[in-house]
């Protein structure tokens, strides 16, 4: 059908009714702007009849159209406000969680502190590092391995280790880095590669170009003491001038102490600078160890000029911050605590062998599966949010608020969803609604007493004692046949 | 004694709801609605025709059909496609009272007695 010429809609016109139609709920929409469409197409006619201008018929559209808005709310209220047409609140209430969840995860990865505690750990999962250390040294911030050993091992281990590095850690106190003693960090460029001491790409670069040393300075130490330093500037370290070259995260998780700045020199100049002192190597296991089964702490013996020494290999995930071993351990903690706050029977259904409830069954394990699944997301990377990414109090203090915000978190969390999920209805899933008091607490010897819910659509009633009783005692199902029906259709 | 529990029930249920699934004979509709229902009962039974009767704007007409309709006092239909088609326009919703349509505005007739002042359409046979 084409409307005549003269009856065409108005650009202005159409943009109004389209924009109210986003109002409409979809089900309805199609036939709503086509009545709305079909009715401004008649208007128009009846002002051409009447004899107005093009002037006072594109005005009165607009108004007509003006009250497409009104009308398209209405809809939308009802919809939300009608029993019937209730929008159905298990989907409603997935939707909520998934947009918690997803808010919760660009916040987590939006602050640095929580992106890098959640992609440290997994980044040294994969690269299988280990930390070796001499055997029987129990403190794991001595160092105990000299230089020299740490070269016959390059020449030697790679049957072993794919790849090795060594440093050390050294007190200066020079007045160039601030008015107190630094701990320093003397590595070779290769080691903050091995590690990712989450160097910019920018700062290697520059590590790589220059000879002279590089100097790259905890994030904290960096704002309180060397302020007015900035990249490319030479500042006076340990006796010799190196090249400031920029800034890192405050904590290296896996490796021994912690440092304020690391100095970084090429590897034939480590002897120079570290002299006789004792280090640490951090070593990548060779793919043909992982083979045969070195991936967690293991150990091998050093023979030289006929002294033998063992040493230790240890993850450095097993030496790290393990946010998730951490909310693991929360997460069991939350289990055992939660038969304390909330049952956890879901309650009797004894209509259960009814074809429409046998038919939907699955639905309530699924729901309950996703909405427990997605608290425990959200949970996970609120918790992370806030002791790596908001606090970020140091290594130890944040994986202790990790674990006490994730076990209350998820004792909430899970005591809800347990909550929620007996609160519904087992056949549409809706939350029961209309709650009333049945019964007189003086009358529990031959009668019950507690609160009845209903369920809008009239699928049932669910009737929850208030105090539990031999014959009573936990909430209980009642299912409503097809009959009752026409009574809860709302008119 | 069955009927008369399950009368009981029913009722229980129907408070419980706070509403009830019908609407009665009783209900009593706002002046605005009284008005809309005549005029479709006389004949305007589009909804740009009851605002020119009405002198409504389109913002209060079409949502109280929606309520009425809704309520189950009046009923909407498209008029056939080859009909409009025929005569080049576009086809059109027309609405109609129901059964309990027509008792309720037998009730607000009384309330409001100017309601009859309002006069037939000819559209009544459109």
């Amino acid at each position: 059908m084409k409307p005549e010429r003269d009856m065409r809609i108005p650009l202005s016109a159409m943009a109004l009714l389209k924009l109210s139609s986003a109002l409409v709920p979809p089900p309805r929409r199609w036939e709503w702007s086509q009545e709305w469409h079909s009715e401004l197409w008649y208007a128009r006619r009846e002002w051409a009849h009447q004899g107005c201008c093009e002037g006072q018929a594109w005005r009165r559209s607009v108004q007509f159209c003006l009250g497409a808005f009104s009308d398209a709310l209405w809809l939308r209220r009802d919809q939300f406000s009608s029993p019937v047409t209730l929008f159905d609140s298990a989907q409603r209430n997935d939707a909520s969680l998934l947009c918690l969840l997803a808010m919760v995860v660009f916040l987590a990865f939006a602050l640095p502190g929580s992106r890098r505690a959640m992609l440290t750990s997994s980044r040294h999962q994969q690269a299988n590092l280990v930390s070796i250390s001499r055997s029987g040294v129990t403190k794991s911030d001595t160092p105990t391995i000299a230089l020299a050993e740490y070269r016959r091992w390059e020449k030697r281990g790679r049957n072993l280790f794919s790849e090795m590095a060594f440093y050390t850690v050294v007190e200066a106190n020079e007045a160039a880095i601030g008015p107190k003693s630094a701990s320093i960090g003397v590595a070779s460029t290769e080691f903050a590669k091995l590690v990712d001491l989450q160097t910019s790409s920018d700062v290697m670069d520059r590590a790589r170009a220059v000879v002279e040393p590089v100097l790259v300075v905890a994030e904290s130490y960096r704002t309180t003491y060397m302020p007015e330093v900035s990249a490319g500037d030479e500042v006076t370290m340990l006796g010799r001038r190196v090249l400031f070259a920029g800034v890192i995260p405050d904590h290296a998780p896996g490796l021994a102490g912690q440092q304020d700045a690391w100095l970084l020199v090429d590897d034939t100049q480590l002897e120079q600078v570290t002299g006789s002192n004792a280090g640490f190597v951090v070593a990548q296991v060779s793919a043909k160890q992982r083979a045969a089964g070195y991936t967690g702490r293991w150990g091998f013996s050093s023979v030289e000029n006929g002294d033998s020494a063992s040493f230790d290999c240890v993850p450095l995930r097993n030496t790290a911050a393990r946010p998730s071993a951490t909310f693991l351990f929360a997460l069991f903690l939350a289990l055992l605590a939660l038969p304390a706050t909330t049952p956890l029977p879901l309650g009797e259904y004894p209509a259960a062998s009814h074809p429409l409830f046998h038919r939907v069954r699955w639905r309530r394990w699924v729901f309950l599966g996703v909405k427990i699944g997605l608290s425990v997301a959200i949970v996970y990377f609120a918790s992370m949010l806030l002791a790596f990414g908001i606090i970020n109090a140091g290594s130890e203090s944040s994986e202790l608020i990790q674990l006490g915000s994730s076990f209350v978190g998820l004792l909430f969390s899970l005591r809800w969803a347990l909550r929620d999920q007996r609160l519904r209805c087992p056949v549409c899933l809706r939350l029961l609604r209309s709650p009333a008091r049945v019964g007189y607490a003086s009358r529990s010897f031959l009668a019950w007493h507690g609160t009845e819910f209903m369920c809008e659509q009239g699928h049932g009633l669910l009737h929850v004692p208030e105090v539990a009783t031999s014959w009573f005692s936990t909430q209980r199902w009642l299912m409503l046949d097809a009959s009752w029906v026409e009574l809860f259709s709302g008119g | 004694m069955t009927y008369v529990a399950i009368y009981s029930i029913a009722c229980q249920v129907a408070f419980y709801i706070g509403r009830i699934p019908r609407m009665s004979s009783e209900t009593k509709l706002s002046h605005t609605a009284a008005l809309i229902l005549q005029s479709i009962h006389v004949g305007y039974i589009y909804g740009f025709s009851v605002m020119e009767v009405t002198g409504l704007p389109s913002g209060t007409v079409y949502p109280a059909m929606r309520r009425l309709e809704r309520d189950g006092l009046i009923q909407s239909q498209w008029e056939q496609q080859a009909a409009a088609d025929a005569e080049k326009r576009p086809p059109r919703k027309y609405y109609k009272l129901t059964r309990s349509g027509k008792t309720t505005l037998e009730a607000s007739r009384k309330r409001y007695p100017l309601l009859n002042k309002l006069a037939a359409s000819p559209e009544v046979n459109a």
